[in-house]
């Protein structure tokens, strides 16, 4: 069981209590909520024009100059929001001096603060479009939140008086006229309950009818939900979260389909790539090819021009003197184009015959006579062949 | 807005958001398919071209050795302006009697399109070697399609009847 604690300011002190009486002093260390003292608070209810939530909060700074006569810098406020039955929506503010705060905050050391209101709020909407009148009964005072049938809303404290009785014909007095019946629900410690039930029925001079809760029974119903006061406000979501998954999924698969996009893209660049580059390649290969035209019709021209050089009969004569022995005497030459014609005398002119096989220049030679000569070992002998110069 | 209304407007939303979305992914698909084609093609044209494509440093190289050499061979033929027979008959005649050789006779003969010079020359064999190496060593293509030497009389003397022509520069086209 989650332990709670409440304030009261005695002597000019505030002092701690736990909530159960039966718990020990030490539970107060542990206490995980802080019940403010009504007294401290002043309760303004006001209606709330259609309006987004997050210009709530101005417009009730705004209606709290009218509503509170503190000065702004001192004061501090909280509210919170309900809803009735016929759709009107309502403020219910919480105001005191800024001090006053300061010392809660550091009696409660960061724990939550609240006031009766967030224990009854849970249990308005089992009341819809009745007139219900909540109490909430403590050692030194009592807390009222009326609604009447007309959806009008109104929020008292008072003294404790000396008895019981005289509560609650006080309250009845502040109760405006409802009509035939109301409901009253008191929330009170487990050692009241019963004595202010049959008091109410007995002082009641309507059709009253009275429910008693036990304060413990308001405090098990506290949770993450509960409107605890003065405390940082989260950021209102702009999106509620179903539809912030729904845009989520869809921004994913948008940024899927650009990523694809880009992807796309990318190829499309590399085919501009590749297209410029295949252009460039042809301009270039028509440079290439043009050159290669030039460098055939160069060579060509080269060719034709080597064609024309005509064999040098100077070299002729040279290699024939080197295929001659010393002691060859050469009694004619002619040289016509590529045919030459040799007449000499000379020794052994079939050992020449293999000389000139030696020569690649001369070809196709033969000997066609020989004449030994009288009186001599020479003979005269006649040559002929062709000269391919290349 | 109530809960129907925020189910119909979320159904039409996802309705809009897949619609977009799937005819988005059609024509991308139906893109990219088509590009990664025409990459295909181009990649394997881009291939054969680079292995087709002979290598321009070799050719620039190759054409400018040609042009040297072109150049050089050419400088070695006479131009139409540079020269002609007769001009031509008085260096042979001049290179002829500096070489110690008698001139006998000369004469022009016309061969084809060549005009030929023909002389008919006495003198030393060493003379006559040493013309025939003047020729061979000239600037310009001389030749000599036709030489008869004939050194029968055995005193180192010889007769010799050749004929010398030059070569001309003529454009291919012509």
């Amino acid at each position: 069981m989650k332990s709670y604690a409440y304030v009261e300011k005695k002597g000019g002190k505030y002092t701690l209590f736990p909530f159960n009486e039966n718990r020990t002093s030490d539970s107060l260390l542990a206490f995980k909520a802080l019940m403010m003292s009504r007294m401290d608070f002043d309760v303004k209810i006001t209606e709330i024009p259609s309006m987004p939530e997050r210009e709530i909060e101005g417009f009730l700074k705004y209606r709290i100059r009218s509503l509170y006569p503190g000065h702004p810098e001192d004061t501090v406020f909280d509210y919170s929001l309900f809803t009735t039955p016929k759709k009107k929506k309502f403020a219910i503010l919480f105001l005191c001096r800024k001090e006053v705060l300061d010392e809660y905050k550091k009696i409660s050391d960061g724990k939550h603060l609240l006031l009766p209101f967030a224990l009854m709020k849970p249990f308005i909407a089992g009341y819809p479009g009745k007139a219900v009148v909540f109490s909430f009964w403590y050692d030194s005072w009592i807390d009222i939140l009326v609604f009447t049938e007309n959806d009008k809303v109104d929020s008292f404290v008072m003294k404790r008086a000396a008895n019981l009785s005289l509560d609650i014909s006080r309250i009845m007095k502040m109760i405006p006229e409802h009509g035939d019946e109301f409901n009253w629900v008191v929330f009170s410690s487990e050692q009241e309950k019963e004595l202010i039930k049959e008091k109410v029925v007995k002082m009641g001079d309507k059709d009253i009818s009275v429910e008693v809760f036990p304060i413990q029974d308001a405090l098990n119903r506290i949770n993450s939900k509960t409107d605890f006061l003065f405390k940082e406000k989260k950021k209102k979501r702009l999106i509620n979260q179903k539809l912030r998954i729904q845009l989520m999924c869809i921004i994913v698969l948008f940024i899927s389909a650009l990523i694809f996009k880009k992807t796309v893209d990318r190829q499309q660049r590399y085919l501009i790539d590749l297209e410029s580059s295949i252009g460039s390649l042809a301009k270039h290969t028509t440079e290439v090819v043009s050159l290669q035209n030039k460098i055939e019709a160069m060579e060509e021209e080269l060719n034709s021009l080597k064609k024309r050089i005509q064999m040098d009969t100077y070299f002729i004569l040279s290699d024939l003197e080197s295929v001659l022995t010393k002691d060859t005497r050469i009694q004619s030459f002619i040289l016509e184009r590529n045919f030459f014609q040799l007449e000499a005398i000379g020794r052994n002119p079939l050992g020449l015959m293999e000389r000139f096989k030696e020569k690649i220049v001369f070809t196709n030679v033969k000997l066609m006579q020989i004449v030994p000569l009288k009186n001599s070992d020479k003979e005269l002998f006649k040559i002929s062949g062709r000269v391919d110069v290349e | 807005m109530n809960k129907r209304e925020r189910m119909l407007l979320n159904i039409l939303l996802w309705t809009v958001v897949i619609t977009f979305l799937g005819i988005f992914y059609l024509l991308e698909i139906n893109k990219k398919a088509d590009l990664q084609e025409r990459i295909g093609l181009l990649e394997e044209q881009l291939k054969r071209f680079r292995i087709t494509m002979p290598d321009e440093n070799e050719l620039i190289f190759k054409r400018d050795d040609l042009y040297k050499e072109l150049a050089e061979l050419k400088h070695r033929f006479y131009f139409e302006q540079d020269i002609d027979t007769y001009r031509f008959g008085i260096i042979i005649y001049d290179l002829l009697v500096s070489s110690g050789l008698e001139i006998n006779r000369y004469e022009t003969m016309d061969v084809g399109k060549n005009t030929l010079l023909e002389f008919s020359v006495r003198g030393n064999a060493l003379g006559f070697i040493s013309f025939l190496k003047s020729v061979s060593l000239s600037d310009k293509y001389w030749h000599i399609p036709y030489v008869s030497i004939n050194s029968r009389s055995g005193n180192g003397v010889i007769n010799s009847v050749f004929r010398i022509g030059y070569e001309k520069y003529y454009k291919m086209d012509n």
